[in-house]
């Protein structure tokens, strides 16, 4: 697997880590976990589509303390788990073709959320998974593009 | 982490923006530290001149973006003052020297470092060096968050972190009610050190 040279579009698996990032499906995603000093850093980023109004929280809340449960259970410790959720748009359609024009809304938020994990006594690999599969479970499948 | 940096960086940045002379027109600006890839803390922030540091640490990976960032804010807007958040993983007098020997020009530095009372014994058992590590370089130590622990448990962390460096100040606070008191001391350490 070494002695070719290897490139972004490479069929030999060398670079799949950087694929993993966003290969799940769901749309903006974005998961990587490094090490820096002690800790592990989990920085990570979907997005949901509600519809309705307004974002619900929940999902977001429910995602991190099942992050904080998970880590705990493989022997690992907490420093930080935040997330920053952003309403992105209400889609809103416009059109015309008989001399007047005619508006639509529909009522689906999208909602960009991005967060930051920092935690100890866990491999930056095996934290990664973990990240992936936690998010793979709780976003639906509207959040799949 | 999680000690509530962000909330006093906040209602300090409001209060010594309140208190600032007439005249200058950008009297606080902000470093925001992020050791992840994206911007959280800094969507707090909207209200000031903010600078954000990402994926990396201010005290060490990024030390170099940092005083550089310092210099260019000074010169831009000439501020009374520069706040830095940095992440909970920094060690303070490692981005004190950084500024004292890349950013001189930029004024005197006080170091105020937070803890989190109702987490302290909890992060100190798998932590202990760094964590007191960290907060023995202060010069303000803030024990935050004493509204959700017992009045013992305050005392007996005040007593650990008066044991760690006798010459800081301690404050004992929940940043959520205000921050007066942390306003008025740091007003005092600087006009002592110019």
């Amino acid at each position: 697997m070494n002695d070719h040279n290897h490139g972004d579009h490479c069929s030999c698996g060398c670079n799949e880590k950087k694929d993993s990032h966003d290969r799940k499906g769901f749309s903006q995603y974005y998961v990587n976990a490094v090490s820096h000093d002690q800790a592990v850093v989990g920085t990570y980023r979907f997005e949901i589509v509600e519809h309705k109004t307004e974002v619900d929280n929940s999902q977001i809340q429910q995602i991190l303390l099942e992050i904080e449960k998970r880590l705990i259970d493989c022997g690992g410790h907490i420093g930080h788990i935040k997330a920053t959720a952003k309403k992105v748009a209400t889609d809103r359609f416009s059109s015309t073709g008989n001399g007047s024009i005619e508006c639509l809304s529909i009522e689906e938020s999208k909602c960009t959320v991005e967060g930051v994990a920092i935690v100890f006594g866990i491999e930056t690999a095996k934290f990664e998974i973990m990240l992936n599969n936690i998010l793979e479970q709780y976003l639906d499948k509207s959040s799949r593009y | 982490m999680g000690s509530g940096k962000t909330t006093v960086l906040l209602n300090l940045a409001k209060e010594l923006k309140k208190r600032s002379k007439p005249k200058i027109q950008t009297p606080v600006v902000i470093i925001e530290n992020e050791i992840g890839e994206v911007s959280v803390d800094g969507k707090l922030l909207g209200d000031f001149e903010i600078r954000e540091l990402f994926a990396g640490c201010v005290c060490c990976t990024l030390s170099a973006d940092l005083t550089m960032n310092v210099k260019s804010l000074y010169r831009q807007f000439q501020p009374e003052w520069v706040i830095i958040e940095s992440t909970g993983l920094a060690y303070p007098d490692k981005i004190v020297d950084a500024i004292r020997n890349y950013a001189k020009e930029c004024g005197s530095t006080i170091t105020v470092n937070v803890a989190d009372a109702s987490r302290w014994f909890e992060i100190k058992d798998y932590m202990d060096v760094f964590l007191l590590g960290q907060m023995k370089t202060g010069d303000i130590m803030i024990l935050n968050k004493i509204d959700l622990v017992t009045e013992d448990i305050v005392s007996e962390i005040s007593y650990e972190l008066s044991e760690l460096k006798p010459c800081a100040q301690l404050l004992k606070l929940s940043a959520r009610d205000g921050i007066d008191s942390l306003v008025e001391l740091i007003l005092e350490v600087m006009n002592e050190r110019s």
